[in-house]
C-alpha cells in the first residue's frame, strides 16, 4: 500500500478539506499523511519546515519535532539540503531538485542522509506535470538522485505532493510511473510502502526518548 | 500475443468528449515512451463512455505497466486539471465489465450555498457524502484556477460542521 506522506489540504496550500482527501484517498486504496503543519487526530499529520536560513530551520525544528508524526524540509537550497540532512531530527528532505538545475543531492549531502537517516522525496507530481524537456529535465534529477542512493544507501521515499484531489494517485499507479522510469520492482516497492512506515515507526520511538539514546521500555 | 484489458475513469471537474480523452491518452503514452514502445505495447482506446466517463484500453500483456504510467501521467485535457483513474485489469472484456465497470458514480447536480470554515461556498454537485463546491473568495478562487481546477472538494461532515478533528 501506498504511503503518501506530502500531501497538502486547504489547511495549507491545498483545495480539498482534510476529510475529503481521506476519503479520496481511501477510495484508491492508499494511505494519507497530511502535511499541513496542524496536529490531526484522525490522520497521520506531518509538518513541512520552509526556511530561508539554517538557523531558522533548526529553530523551527526544535520548536515542531515533536507534535507531528514525522518532519519534512522544503529543499531546493543547496545550503538547506545540507543542513536538512545533517539533522538527525528530519525526516525527510522534499524535493532537494526544487527551482534547481541539478537534483540538489551531491555525495555531501547523500552521505549525510545515509548516515542521519534522513529519507530523499521524490514527488510524483513534478513528474507528471512536466511536459516535454522539462520533463525530461525532471527524470534526469531523480534518476540522478536514484544512482547516489544505490551507491550511498540512503533511502528515497516517494509522495505524490498532492495539493488536490486529482493529483493523488494509487499504489499500481504510482509502482507503474516509478518502474518506467527506472526504478526497479522492489526498489519502487520500498520506496512507496517500507520506507514511510520506517519513518513513521522511527519517529515513534524518537517520540518516547526521554534524552538522546534513552528510552523508558513498558514491559 | 496476450492482451490485456485495462478499465479506467476520469475524474475531473467536467465531463469530457470522447475525443479529448483518445487524444489525452494517446499523447500521453508516446511522450513517455514513444511510437516504437507504444506500437510494440500494442495500445488502443477501445470504449469511453461518455456519461460515465470511463472506458478501456487493450495492450500487450507485457506493457500493462507501461500503460498504466501513460494514464496516470495525464494531467490535463483542455486546460483541465484530471486524473486517470486505473480501475482494474483483466485478460477479457467480459471480466473487466463485471469487474471493474458496473460501478457508477452519480453526480447530483445541487445548488445550495453553505458556508464552512466562515466562509461562503455554493456546493456545485454531489456524490454520496462527497460536495464539490464553488468558493467566492478570492484568495481560493486563484488557488483553484492556479491548479487548473474550479470547484474545491469537501464532504458533507465538513459542511455540517464537525470538525475535521484538528486540535489547534
Amino acid at each position: 500500500m501506498f504511503i503518501d506522506l506530502r500531501v497538502h489540504s486547504l489547511n495549507s496550500s491545498g483545495v480539498d478539506s482534510p476529510a475529503r482527501l481521506l476519503r479520496e484517498a481511501a477510495s484508491l486504496g492508499i494511505k494519507l499523511g497530511l502535511c499541513d503543519g496542524v496536529a490531526y487526530d484522525n490522520a497521520l499529520s506531518g509538518i513541512e519546515i520552509k526556511a530561508e536560513s539554517k538557523r531558522a530551520m533548526i529553530r523551527a525544528l526544535r520548536k515542531s519535532w515533536r507534535r507531528f508524526d514525522y518532519v519534512v524540509v522544503h529543499g531546493g537550497e543547496a545550503k538547506i539540503n545540507r543542513a536538512a540532512t545533517r539533522d538527525t531530527r528530519v525526516d525527510i528532505l522534499a524535493h532537494p531538485y526544487l527551482g534547481r538545475r541539478d537534483s540538489g543531492v551531491d555525495v555531501v549531502v547523500a552521505r549525510q542522509a545515509a548516515e542521519n537517516g534522513v529519507a530523499i522525496e521524490v514527488d510524483l507530481w513534478s513528474i507528471i506535470s512536466a511536459k516535454g524537456i522539462a520533463r525530461v529535465r525532471q527524470l534526469q534529477k531523480v534518476h540522478r538522485i536514484l544512482l547516489l542512493s544505490r551507491k550511498y544507501g540512503f533511502d528515497i521515499v516517494v509522495t505524490s505532493g498532492a495539493k488536490s484531489r486529482y493529483e493523488l494517485r494509487g499504489s499500481k499507479e504510482a509502482e507503474a510511473i516509478l518502474t518506467s522510469i527506472g526504478f526497479s520492482q522492489s526498489e519502487a516497492r520500498r520506496a512507496i510502502e517500507e520506507v514511510p512506515m520506517e519513518i513513521l515507526e522511527k519517529k515513534r520511538l524518537a517520540k518516547q526518548e526521554l534524552s538522546r539514546g534513552v528510552r523508558l521500555v513498558e514491559d | 500475443m496476450r492482451k490485456r484489458y485495462i478499465a479506467f475513469r476520469v475524474e475531473s471537474d467536467r465531463s469530457f468528449k470522447r475525443e479529448e480523452v483518445v487524444r489525452a491518452i494517446v499523447s500521453s503514452a508516446l511522450a513517455m515512451f514513444g511510437e516504437a514502445r507504444v506500437a510494440e505495447a500494442n495500445m488502443m482506446v477501445l470504449d469511453f463512455d461518455e456519461d460515465e466517463q470511463q472506458g478501456f484500453v487493450v495492450c500487450s500483456h507485457l506493457s500493462v505497466a507501461d500503460i498504466i504510467a501513460s494514464l496516470s501521467l495525464v494531467s490535463e485535457i483542455s486546460g483541465e486539471r484530471v486524473h486517470i483513474r486505473t480501475l482494474g485489469t483483466s485478460g477479457t472484456v467480459k471480466a473487466l465489465k463485471r469487474k471493474f465497470l458496473n460501478r457508477k458514480r452519480h453526480f447530483i447536480n445541487a445548488e445550495s450555498t453553505v458556508k464552512f470554515k466562515g466562509k461562503e461556498f455554493v456546493v456545485v454537485r454531489e456524490s454520496g457524502e462527497c460536495c464539490d463546491a464553488l468558493p467566492r473568495d478570492e484568495e481560493l478562487i486563484n488557488r483553484l484556477k492556479l491548479r487548473k481546477m474550479r470547484f474545491i472538494g469537501v464532504t458533507k461532515s465538513d459542511l455540517r460542521g464537525e470538525e475535521d478533528a484538528a486540535d489547534t
